[in-house]
């Protein structure tokens, strides 16, 4: 057999191990972008099919969660574009009525429902700035990279990313929040 | 809009983390004298860990079969044909879900790796049906039983806890595999349905990742690690397997 080949297969072997490893975080980001639990794991599945299907174009000297991060978070964007097409978003008002669609099994208190269904009503653009900043603790210059445009743009969907959240939590009933600080 | 003032990008700077030791200086000198700033502040600050109290339990919830399988499942298209033809000769064929393939890194390591899975389902056969002596040690001297086993084996390892998954120590025995020591861990879930866990050094030092076999009603998942190999036997479903196999992989590696 070619050295090359053998070469080939441990690599992979190996990068197979490290994506085990990653799937607790990529499910957490997808989570976090997508709110349902359901459509999360479609995404995370997603991500991890092209990034076998891509291995070749990952440069082992970066991080592997962040070039994980930029695949999954390019399929989500995809999704929402074709969907805002589609109308799916009204669907997902209808769905507010109903008991929180995420991780049933999981015992959800109500500052963890306020705060997901808040997010929900931000524009994707704010919510995904807001999740990599806030919760996935990436840098200011890695989310401009990973989304494509400048640190200035990511700060100010940032900034209007935390002052609408802020107003929709208000809105919602600061006596809830109150009551769970 | 109450966040877009320069000082405030400043805050949001702060909390973030992007700012110097002299600009972090500068806003806390605007904090102590600006409420309006304290406020904004801690409304940050809330957010972020509200977000972490939302999302951080996915962390530690167990990752679903098909996702796993979806990380080992794409192995087959790249492995050569004079290495499909090794697996065949060693008819290793029915593995994963669906009839995917499981990891390899070399050739040799495909008979080593076979023999593991056959010691592993022995192993079950014999020990895991055994309720009046199943094991040697019992899970109340789990650190003896650690530190037996990692003496007599040669490998540093810590005992996979498998609680989350439903899975208690038993304990486990030391077993002879050829002239070289191996050890045998076995866990029981509420309905008393047994897992082994079968360990032995890594002679040949030759890494694969993790296979998965059947045999009846067996299904025996393995890791070929640098310095040491494992193999969990039970007859629990290929799902549950995988989900188990998966955790065991960590609880193994977190001596470091």
């Amino acid at each position: 057999m070619p050295a090359g080949r053998i070469l080939g297969v441990m690599s992979t072997a190996g990068f197979q191990k490290s994506l085990l490893a990653e799937l607790p975080h990529l499910r957490r980001f997808a989570r976090a972008l997508a709110g349902d639990a359901a459509l999360a794991d479609d995404l995370v599945q997603d991500c991890v099919e092209r990034a076998l299907k891509k291995q070749h174009l990952y440069d082992e000297a970066r991080p592997l969660r962040a070039w994980l991060y930029a695949i999954l978070r390019n399929i989500h964007v995809s999704q929402w574009r074709r969907n805002r097409h589609f109308g799916v978003m009204a669907d997902i008002d209808d769905m507010q009525g109903d008991e929180p669609s995420q991780a049933p099994e999981q015992e959800q208190n109500l500052a963890v429902i306020v705060i997901t269904q808040a997010l929900d009503r931000l524009p994707p653009q704010q919510r995904e700035v807001l999740v990599m900043v806030s919760l996935e603790e990436m840098s200011y210059r890695e989310v401009a990279e990973m989304i494509g445009v400048p640190i200035g743009t990511v700060m100010s969907r940032l900034s209007r990313a935390r002052s609408a959240l802020q107003s929709i939590l208000e809105e919602r009933g600061t006596q809830v929040l109150r009551v769970v600080k | 809009m109450m966040f877009e003032t320069v000082e405030n990008w400043a805050l949001h700077a702060y909390v973030d983390g992007e700012l110097s030791d002299v600009e972090k200086a500068d806003v806390e000198r605007l904090l102590q004298r600006d409420p309006e700033a304290r406020r904004m502040l801690d409304v940050i600050r809330r957010q972020k860990s509200s977000l972490h109290q939302a999302y951080d339990p996915v962390l530690d919830e167990t990752v679903p079969p098909h996702l796993l399988a979806a990380v080992t499942a794409r192995a087959t298209p790249i492995l050569s044909m004079a290495a499909w033809r090794n697996v065949a000769a060693a008819g290793l064929v029915a593995f994963l879900i669906g009839g995917g393939a499981g990891w390899f890194a070399r050739q040799p390591d495909i008979a080593m790796a076979e023999s593991l899975a056959d010691k592993a389902i022995d192993t079950y056969q014999v020990y895991a049906t055994d309720f009046g002596h199943p094991v040697e040690i019992g899970a109340n001297e789990k650190d003896h039983l650690q530190h037996w086993l990692e003496k007599r084996i040669g490998v540093a390892f810590a005992i996979p806890d498998l609680q989350p998954q439903g899975y208690g120590l038993v304990g486990g025995r030391l077993l002879a595999e050829g002239d070289k020591p191996a050890g045998l861990l076995m866990y029981e879930n509420a309905s008393k349905q047994r897992l082994i866990i079968y360990v032995a050094a890594n002679q040949a030092q030759n890494e694969a990742a993790m296979l998965v076999k059947q045999k009846g009603p067996l299904v025996t998942c393995y890791w070929v690690e640098k310095d040491m190999v494992y193999a969990l036997a039970g007859e629990q479903g290929k799902d549950e397997m995988l989900t188990l196999a998966a955790a065991a992989h960590e609880g193994f590696d977190k001596t470091g």
